[in-house]
């Protein structure tokens, strides 16, 4: 009789009983290795495996321990007996509530996890494209975006992260844009008058217009004039020293002291000295 | 260089009307007049009444030569100098400040009569302060010691003599440098 031990192979150096022509064969079968299943199946199958070994090695174990106190006869009584007794244990046992009592479920899996590079499979096995597209297929995305998504935030968050000048100059044809902009409108609302005005007292066109226009007569004139008012600031001055008062009060007509009779002027009012009333010409 | 909104705001601005006007007389503009000035404004005018009066005496003198050969130039009497001379006067004076509010002189001087609201001063109000300018023409001694330079007659009719050297008058003439 041969009999043989190991992992699914028949062992041959076992001893022969030469007087029995009959050789017995016992052919122990094993689980062979496989790659180990990955993702939540994989997860589940390694359970499996870990209780189907228990059982394997508990009816191995009780096999051996027969075997030994009967001898090699019983051993093939049983290797005939065991594997239906078991199918009949196994069939009247709750696996599934036994081992959901008995097993640590969530520690292996946690051990089952860590030892997988979930993303990595998930890149892998999974058809994301598929997933993603069914997913928006299923749902009004703007709809979501609208009533979940604070858009203001968003913008400004954008908005403050982008140089928005920069961009508009960059990508902006402006020339474009301001060549299709009806300018009327625009030009109703500028003050023409006032910025025409401003120009000409910036540029100083009245002086240069009396430069070249003006003849003699015009600067004699002037000059007289000028003279003129400083003699009136001077005469002035001299009379108010004569007087006991300190200036005299020249406002326009039309004002509130233009409007009024009394020829008196308090302190706090207004007065004009020679420095501020001489002209530059004359001083 | 003062900008546009500066410039809006009033800020080292001029109107319209100082544009013909100086730098240096600018700031000036719409202050009432002294004493020299109006005097020497209304001397203009006193001596181109005078210069008209004999021109049209001049002018009779030599008609009377060309229609009547012989007649003796007689020199003009001078009460009728005087008397024609206020009547001229103060038809001069009434059609120019009730017009255009200045004579000749005081064009010249770069002022106007106005009144206390700085407009024009109506026809009766500018007959009135002719006549008594023609008639008291001492009283703009006034504007020497007045602490507003107003003449009597400035004070009686409430009439305002300002520089003003632009050529036309504006509606409303204030004062740039205390507006």
């Amino acid at each position: 009789m041969i009999r043989g031990r190991g992992l699914g192979s028949v062992c041959e150096d076992q001893p022969v009983d030469s007087d029995d022509a009959r050789q017995e064969v016992i052919l122990v079968v094993r689980p062979i290795p496989q790659d180990p299943v990955e993702g939540l199946r994989g997860i589940f199958a390694a359970v499996g495996s870990v209780m189907g070994s228990a059982m394997e090695s508990a009816a191995t174990t009780a096999m051996d321990a027969v075997a030994t106190v009967a001898g090699p006869p019983t051993s093939a009584v049983l290797d005939r007996v065991v594997p239906g007794v078991t199918d009949a244990v196994i069939q009247r046992i709750d696996i599934t509530g036994l081992v959901l009592g008995s097993v640590d479920l969530r520690a292996i899996v946690m051990k089952a996890l860590d030892s997988l590079d979930l993303t990595r499979i998930v890149l892998e096995r999974v058809d994301l494209r598929a997933v993603v597209e069914a997913a928006l297929d299923s749902i009004d995305v703007t709809e979501v975006v609208l009533q979940r998504v604070d858009l203001v935030a968003v913008v400004d968050a954008v908005l403050d992260q982008i140089d928005l000048t920069a961009l508009v100059e960059e990508r902006v044809d402006i020339d474009a844009l301001v060549a299709t902009v009806d300018l009327e409108p625009v030009i109703d609302r500028l003050p023409i008058v006032e910025i025409a005005e401003y120009v000409i007292e910036q540029t100083d066109l009245p002086a240069i217009i009396r430069q070249s226009t003006g003849g003699v007569a015009s600067d004699a004139i002037d000059a007289v004039r000028l003279r003129s008012y400083a003699t009136d600031i001077a005469t002035a001055r001299i009379v108010d020293r004569l007087l006991p008062r300190r200036g005299r009060k020249l406002d326009a007509p039309g004002e509130p002291e233009s409007l009024s009779e009394s020829e008196t002027v308090t302190e706090s009012e207004t007065v004009v000295t020679e420095s501020e009333t001489v002209p530059k010409g004359t001083s | 260089m003062t900008t546009f909104s500066e410039w809006q705001r009033g800020e080292g601005s001029h109107t319209a009307s100082d544009y013909a006007i100086p730098e240096d007389a600018r700031d000036f503009q719409g202050e009432r007049a002294g004493f020299a000035t109006r005097f020497l404004a209304s001397a203009i005018d006193i001596a181109l009444v005078a210069l008209l009066m004999m021109g049209i005496w001049l002018g009779i003198e030599i008609l009377q030569l060309i229609f009547t050969p012989g007649v003796e130039v007689q020199a003009p009497r001078a009460a009728t100098l005087v008397v024609w001379g206020y009547v001229f006067t103060t038809f001069y004076w009434t059609v120019a400040w009730a017009t255009s509010g200045r004579s000749l002189g005081a064009w010249v001087m770069g002022v106007r009569v106005v009144n206390r609201k700085g407009e024009r001063l109506r026809f009766p109000v500018s007959l009135a302060r002719a006549a008594f300018s023609v008639g008291f023409p001492i009283g703009l001694g006034w504007a020497l010691v007045s602490k507003r330079n107003r003449s009597v007659q400035d004070v009686v009719l409430r009439t305002i003599v300002i520089y003003d050297w632009s050529l036309r008058a504006p509606l409303i003439i204030g004062s740039k440098r205390h507006s």
